[in-house]
């Protein structure tokens, strides 16, 4: 006879479950189970990757959906769904007893489990006489059929005892029996794990956790021929019958958008297509080509046939929003590339400029549900968020999930401790392990480590950590991504609280929500749309010209603009001002739009790791021929000269090259995406390579493009993305090409973003000629502001730089300010009478916002700090005091003393350069100059002094950290090998004044400095600082 | 105005770890700051610097031994100095974790002088481990800011002494780190900067503290001290730089202590008749050995041999990381003869019954019962040092077990009946006593209930059967 499942909790019950839906479903057919239900505590969290694992591997078991809850220690029962109208139940008592309680834990309430009409239950007794009896009348009274008795044969203590208890209490209450096994393993070895996560609940070790821990391996999934040893007949034949009232289906759950976006008279597709017709008068007031209006038709259709007409209408509606607000937003995504989402003004990329994207717009063909993310301005994105929980109400929008999984530090320290393990050892193995080594795998440097791997703790250690990554440990937010029904949500997905106060999130994460079809909208952050709409206001309110987006970048053809990116003269711009990008700038040196897209793509861990970037370089160069091995590999890499570059081109080739299906496709990106958590990605390696093999491919090449899979990893950046962020690079290239003190002050307000600090933006700002003004008691604002000098503007430096001061003082001060009569603060104790905080006053007196009243820093400090002049009958004394003059016993200050203060009141400088006062003590020695480097040959000998502003070891680089050193003409980029760096560790590691003696390495206009010696002078600056003061 | 001597040490912690001949780096390390806050002179000499957090110093000393700070432990330590510093002068003031103040001046008639004076504090002081920096001064604060400050200063020369604590930096007083930023900013950066300004002045701009301070430094405002009183008893706790599992090796260290013993004794006169002596073992209860001298002793070579004559018996459950030398009753040497005579022999505690019989029939014979959480019956239940309480610390349910089990199970040879089972165990794996057993209950032709086992078929046998206890 056959056996369903009815009680089997994945590792979605965290720290309990100890096997993945995935395998359970997996073994469970393979044991020949009928069904098998997964009934996660309080939560269907695991339930759509079992779906998706049957239905990807057509598996023939049933998927029962189903959830376990516990009330007290008084009430354990299993609820399981046999039609939909039980799910939305089921959903909503999630929901309630999750809402009801804090974050990661749930609250059920007797009435939830009275108030169910669909649900089948499947109780188990507890064993406790008095509760037992009280439960057993409940759940028939308000079940009558729907109610089983769960025994489980766990071959436990005393289990023949419980056995006859329930036999006997199922006949005194009339409750049928069913057989159920209680499930936590699909197989009998993932005991020794089990153990350790219930060891890591408990907060002990599992030597410490004794009687708590399972006795045995019972809980896994057990072969039919035992099942039928060790329950009756008529308790398996029960679970068949359960399993065949079952018919709910994920698949089943139809999403539906809302309703309200669409008006009366029209349907979805129909109001979409008017849209679409407006935009065109919009976007091409100069008539649009029968090309582009081909491609309209032709993505109109898709999305009529698809039934993706509400996706776009929600975003549509989101970024009208955001223009009404003056918010600036940018789309992004496969789909934001299409001319349709070009004219619902979803993005500003042109699609003149890039017709090449639109051929990957929705494909039916790939079974990807369309992508579409909307970055916002940073310090505004929350005002979207509340105009979508405003509209749709928190009914019915909700955040989707991030499974947070375990990783190898975590996996490591949770089985260390369960191993007991001490933990400062613990901590040691994780400083200590190099997770970047790609030669010399974690088991073995573990072993270098002092650890005995052979030792049978030491091999047990390693395959349960092993085992443990990619285990699920909690849910947490999602960036942003929204899901918005038409219905109440919780009849869809359970709801449950984040960590944030007031935000919610549902119990599935970015790929569920993929598999199930449903859609969600990702309402994104990006501080760099803050600058420019901020440098957008500046334009409009100082200069009287009104620019947008998409006015800014319907050309791009601005010589000028690309001749200062080729430079790399890029800091503070957006993507390309790293300093990986910035040494790359130069030898791509990107012309148009499109050099972007690649300049963007090509500068990170994937391409860099699948070694895409000099066979790229060597063509665009023509040093190396560009081929193609066929003309379909042809279509798909000639814009990337027939490098691989970005994600959609690897799945492509897969599917042009080696024949993978459009869902296979999908599965491979997935797999890509998750590749470092799961390593799921070998399984594709001999379908590919012998799909390449027998289309005619090289193994050499096959192989090849197969690495650049595993180093894309998840690192591969899609161009659909890099379309949309080059769009913005170029957006703030130009405004810093031509309105310098315009970006830099819009940049500096929208603080903090990007690489650099502000004092390294400053100092850029003043090598472009843009005058910067210090903070003033009289001038400034809040935020850094636009001055008018004689041609032009000066950027006056705001309050918010200045560290210890209050919002609310800047404010009282400013309310106060009496600026616009040419009145002005005369006198700091001015200011005082406005009764600002006494940490406001003193953060202005050492910003030395005063220096223009005459006083330095100190002593009008100490004159601000006076608190007998604060009571109302000392005002006037107070005042004569002042007129007495400066109090004798305290000091003015050096220019060491001012440079200290600078940075350690607004974090930079105006005056001089702190190596250029060492300079002129003699201090350094002989250097030479950062601006000078570029006069100097390739391979020659040099030493350069400066400030460490950065230091780096990437990922991609193995053993190699930059540092970069600033001095008073501009930076230096060192080069310190791994074997420099360990001799010299004293200076290399702690030196914030550092001085290099190396070869100066040049590449075109890339010049590098190979450290050979390395020497610390912070000391020197200290030693400045101290000689200043014997000086007086 | 009086005259102070403070005492400040660096390192107290560090300094009475035991050092091995061959040291290695080695740095005390507050664990809340997770920065060093100790080192020694190897150390140093990798670079490792006071201050330094972890990672750094990881980085670059990569054989740094590590022993978290224990504020407590360097207050006991602070305490047994004040104790031998008591000997010589009277009035000392305790600054915990690691600072003795000593008013000079009523002991300098006696001393006939500052010199002398400091010459037996300081013979006293280079006998002890500890590293040290000293300082005189009118004023306790003036005293302590100069020692803190790394100083070696003695002298009665007002002038001189002002001069130097003028030369220190705001950042070595004690004022909070609030404070010291505060004058920072405001230029003033030395203790001359701070004297020069008057009380009046900064009671205006600064807290009350501030003010205190710079009244106190100066001699302005007056303090009230509390004065240390020798303790009665002696106690003695000595960490040790490496574990020992071997008592036959606890030999040097336990000299150390019984030295120390021998000379606080021999100051007071006494004896005692019984030390305490209690091990830190690593993973679980200390283990505490008392050892009895009848007519009573103070010599430390005595006392070394009758401990190691209770030692040899004893066996250590873990390696031992500390260990405390305890006294409390003590007698005069001529009370001695009265004791002997009182004969209260056959009166005894329950602790010295155990020492008694471990004496006589070996440590190990000699043991208590402890309930352990563990389904593998052997591992139930488990010998414990004597006289420890038994608890189950996890609260769970008891379950249905035997009356009797036998100490080793045995071939099942009878026909039985099974009647319940199986209850099957398969783990354990953690310890490498993993067990996979199937236990029946089950009763004979006679009526008497087993427990028996099954193990697993192994391929081509037979399972075998065991007995392993009796219900009845």
């Amino acid at each position: 006879m056959n056996y369903a499942e009815l009680f089997c909790q994945s590792n979605f019950s965290f720290l309990e479950g100890a096997s993945h839906p995935q395998e359970l479903v997996s073994q469970a057919s393979v044991l020949g189970y009928e069904a098998l239900a997964i009934t996660d505590e309080c939560s269907v969290a695991g339930v759509v990757r079992a779906y998706t694992t049957i239905k990807q591997e057509q598996l023939p078991i049933k998927l029962i959906v189903g959830s376990l809850f516990r009330l007290d220690d008084q009430l354990e029962v299993v609820l399981l769904c046999p039609n939909r109208q039980a799910y939305a139940e089921l959903c909503r008592v999630i929901t309630n007893a999750r809402r009801r309680s804090e974050k990661g834990t749930y609250q059920l309430a007797e009435w939830d489990i009275n108030s169910l009409r669909h649900c089948l239950l499947i109780w188990l007794p507890t064993g406790q006489q008095d509760a037992d009896d009280y439960w057993a009348k409940r759940l028939i009274q308000y079940h009558k059929t729907r109610v089983w008795m769960g025994c489980r044969r766990l071959l436990r203590n005393n289990e023949h005892r419980h056995l006859a208890y329930c036999e006997k209490l199922s006949q005194q209450h009339r409750i049928p029996i069913t057989a159920c096994g209680g499930v936590l393993m699909h197989c009998a070895e993932r005991l020794p794990l089990q153990q350790v996560l219930t060891a890591t609940r408990l907060g002990t070790s599992v030597a410490q956790a004794g009687r708590q821990l399972l006795p045995n391996a019972e809980n896994s999934l057990r072969s039919l021929s035992k099942l039928h040893k060790l329950f009756k007949p008529e308790w398996l034949a029960e679970t068949l019958g359960i399993a065949d009232q079952c018919h709910f289906n994920l698949a089943e759950l139809r999403y539906e958008y809302p309703a309200e976006l669409v008006p009366e008279e029209e349907t979805p597709f129909s109001y979409l297509r008017q849209l679409v017709a407006q935009g065109i008068e919009k976007r091409f007031p100069e008539g649009i080509s029968p090309t582009v209006m081909a491609t309209i038709e032709k993505e109109l259709t898709l999305i009529e046939e698809l039934g993706y007409a509400h996706f776009f209408l929600t975003i549509h509606d989101l970024v009208q929003f955001a223009q009404r607000n003056n918010i600036l937003y940018q789309g992004r995504g496969s789909a934001a590339n299409s001319v349709v989402c070009y004219c619902l003004e979803i993005t500003a990329v042109d699609p003149r400029h890039i017709n090449v994207l639109f051929e990957r717009f929705l494909s039916k063909e790939r079974d990807e549900p369309p992508d579409i993310d909307v970055d916002f301005e940073h310090q505004r994105r929350e005002e979207v968020i509340q105009y979508i929980y405003e509209k749709y109400g928190r009914e019915r929008a909700a955040i989707a999930a991030t499974v947070i999984c375990y990783r190898f530090k975590s996996a490591l320290r949770d089985v260390g401790k369960a191993l007991g393990i001490n933990e400062s050892q613990l901590d040691f193995f994780i400083r200590n392990i190099n997770r970047r080594d790609r030669d010399t795998s974690w088991e073995s440097q573990i072993q270098e480590l002092g650890f005995d791997p052979h030792s049978a703790t030491g091999l047990q250690f390693i395959n349960l950590v092993n085992d443990i990554r990619g285990f699920p440990r909690h849910l947490s937010q999602h960036v942003g991504g929204f899901v918005i029904s038409s219905g109440p949500l919780y009849e869809l997905v359970p709801v449950e609280n984040a960590s944030m106060a007031d935000r919610t999130v549902i119990q599935w994460d970015k790929d569920d929500i993929e598999s199930l079809g449903l859609l969600k909208v990702d309402v994104l952050a990006l501080g760099m749309l803050t600058a420019i709409r901020k440098s957008f206001d500046l334009l409009r309110s100082h200069y009287g010209k009104e620019y947008t987006l998409a006015g800014v970048t319907s050309a791009m053809d601005d010589v000028d603009v690309y001749r200062m990116i080729q430079r790399a003269d890029t800091v503070g711009l957006f993507q390309i001002e790293s300093r990986a990008q910035m040494s790359m700038l130069p030898r791509l040196k990107p012309a148009c739009y499109y050099d972007l897209v690649i300049q963007i793509a090509i500068v990170r861990p994937g391409p860099i790791q699948g070694g895409m970037v000099h066979p790229y370089l060597k063509r665009r160069n023509g040093e190396e021929a560009v081929e193609y091995p066929s003309e379909a590999v042809k279509s798909v890499l000639s814009r990337t000269l027939g490098v691989p570059i970005f994600q959609e081109q690897v799945i492509q080739l897969a599917m042009v090259a080696a024949g993978f299906s459009g869902g296979e496709a999908d599965q491979l990106r997935r797999a890509m995406a998750a590749w470092k958590k799961t390593g799921e990605l070998g399984k594709f390696r001999h379908k590919l390579i012998h799909g390449m093999e027998t289309r005619g491919y090289s193994t050499e090449y096959a192989q090849r493009i197969y690495d650049q899979i595993c180093g894309f990893g998840e690192y591969g950046f899609p161009e659909s993305h890099s379309a949309s962020f080059a769009l913005l690079a170029y957006a703030s290239a130009w405004l810093k090409c031509h309105y310098p003190v315009v970006y830099y002050t819009a940049l500096l307000n929208s603080l903090p973003m990007g690489f650099y600090s502000p004092s390294q933006l400053i100092q850029d700002a003043r090598r472009h000629q843009v005058e910067v003004r210090p903070v003033c008691i009289n001038h400034s604002h809040w935020d850094h502001t636009l001055e008018p000098e004689h041609n032009g503007f000066a950027l006056r430096m705001g309050f918010r730089l200045v560290k210890g001061l209050s919002a609310e003082g800047a404010d009282k001060l400013l309310a106060a300010r009496p600026n616009r009569s040419g009145q002005q603060f005369c006198q700091a104790s001015d200011v005082k009478r406005l009764g600002l905080r006494k940490s406001d006053l003193e953060a202005l007196a050492s910003a030395d916002a005063f220096h223009t009243l005459g006083e330095d820093r100190y002593h009008t400090r100490w004159q601000l700090m006076d608190s007998e002049a604060e009571l109302p009958l000392f005002a006037q004394a107070s005042l004569d005091f002042v007129a007495e003059g400066p109090a004798p016993f305290i000091k003015s200050p050096s220019e060491a003393n001012n440079l200290v203060e600078d940075y350690a009141s607004v974090g930079l400088t105006l005056n001089r350069h702190p190596i250029e006062l060492l300079e002129e003590t003699g201090a350094l020695g002989r250097y030479t100059h950062a601006a000078e480097l570029k006069n100097l040959r390739h391979k020659s000998l040099v030493a350069v002094a400066g400030v460490v502003t950065g230091r780096q070891s990437p990922g991609t680089a193995a053993g190699v950290t930059f540092i970069t050193l600033e001095d008073h003409t501009g930076n230096s980029n060192i080069v310190v090998w791994l074997a420099t760096a360990r001799a010299q560790q004293r200076s290399y590691l702690r030196a914030t004044i550092l001085k290099v003696h190396g070869i100066l390495e040049r590449e075109g206009d890339v010049i590098h400095i190979i450290a050979g010696r390395l020497t610390d002078l912070s000391p020197e600056l200290n030693d400045l600082v101290a000689r200043s003061r014997d000086f007086q | 105005m009086d005259l102070w001597l403070y005492l400040h040490f660096p390192a107290l912690q560090l300094d009475s770890l035991l050092q091995e001949q061959e040291a290695r780096p080695l740095a005390v390390i507050d664990s809340q700051s997770n920065a060093l806050v100790q080192i020694n002179a190897q150390a140093a000499e990798q670079g490792v610097e006071i201050g330094m957090g972890l990672a750094t110093a990881a980085t670059l000393c990569r054989d740094l031994q590590l022993v978290p700070y224990k504020e407590a432990l360097e207050t006991g330590k602070l305490q047994e100095i004040a104790r031998w510093l008591y000997e010589l002068s009277a009035d000392i003031a305790l600054y915990p974790p690691s600072g003795l103040l000593l008013k000079v001046s009523p002991m300098l008639k006696l001393y006939r002088g500052l010199m002398p004076y400091w010459q037996s504090i300081q013979t006293l002081l280079e006998a002890l481990p500890y590293r040290y920096h000293y300082a005189t001064g009118y004023t306790p604060v003036a005293a302590r800011l100069l020692a803190r400050a790394g100083g070696r200063h003695i002298s009665d020369d007002a002038q001189k002494l002002k001069q130097q604590y003028s030369a220190c930096t705001i950042g070595q007083t004690d004022l909070s780190a609030v404070q010291i930023e505060k004058l920072n900013r405001l230029g003033i950066t030395h203790v001359a900067d701070l004297l020069n300004i008057p009380l009046k002045e900064l009671s205006r701009r600064f807290t009350l503290d501030v003010v205190q301070y710079v009244g106190r430094l100066s001699g302005e405002l007056g303090m009230s001290l509390e004065f240390h009183h020798p303790p009665e008893d002696f106690q003695h706790y000595l960490e040790l730089l490496y574990e020992i599992e071997n008592t036959s090796v606890l030999h040097h260290p336990l000299k150390r202590q019984l030295v120390l013993l021998e000379d606080f004794l021999r100051r007071r006169d006494q004896l005692c008749t019984r030390i305490q002596l209690r091990f830190h073992q690593r993973n679980g209860q200390p283990l505490e050995v008392t050892v009895g001298s009848a007519q009573g002793e103070y010599q430390a070579e005595k006392w070394l041999e009758l401990a190691q004559l209770t030692l040899e018996k004893c066996q250590l459950a873990a390696p031992v990381y500390a260990l405390t030398l305890r006294v409390n009753k003590f007698q005069h040497k001529e009370a001695q003869s009265t004791d002997l005579f009182a004969g209260r022999q056959g009166k005894c505690t329950d602790y010295q019954l155990v020492s008694l019989l471990q004496a006589r029939l070996g440590q190990d014979r000699v043991t208590g019962l402890t309930r352990q959480d563990d389904f593998r019956p052997e591992r139930a239940s488990s010998h414990c040092p004597a006289l420890t309480p038994s608890k189950n610390p996890n609260n769970t349910a008891p379950l249905l077990r035997p009356n009797l089990l036998l100490p080793e199970p045995q071939v099942l040879t009878e026909p039985v009946a099974i009647i319940h089972g199986p209850e099957r165990i398969t783990t354990g794996w953690w310890d490498h006593s993993a067990q996979v057993r199937d236990y029946y209950i089950a009763h004979n032709k006679a009526g008497q209930w087993y427990w028996l086992f099954r193990k697993p078929a192994v391929k081509g046998e037979t399972p075998q059967w065991f007995l392993h206890g009796y219900f009845s």
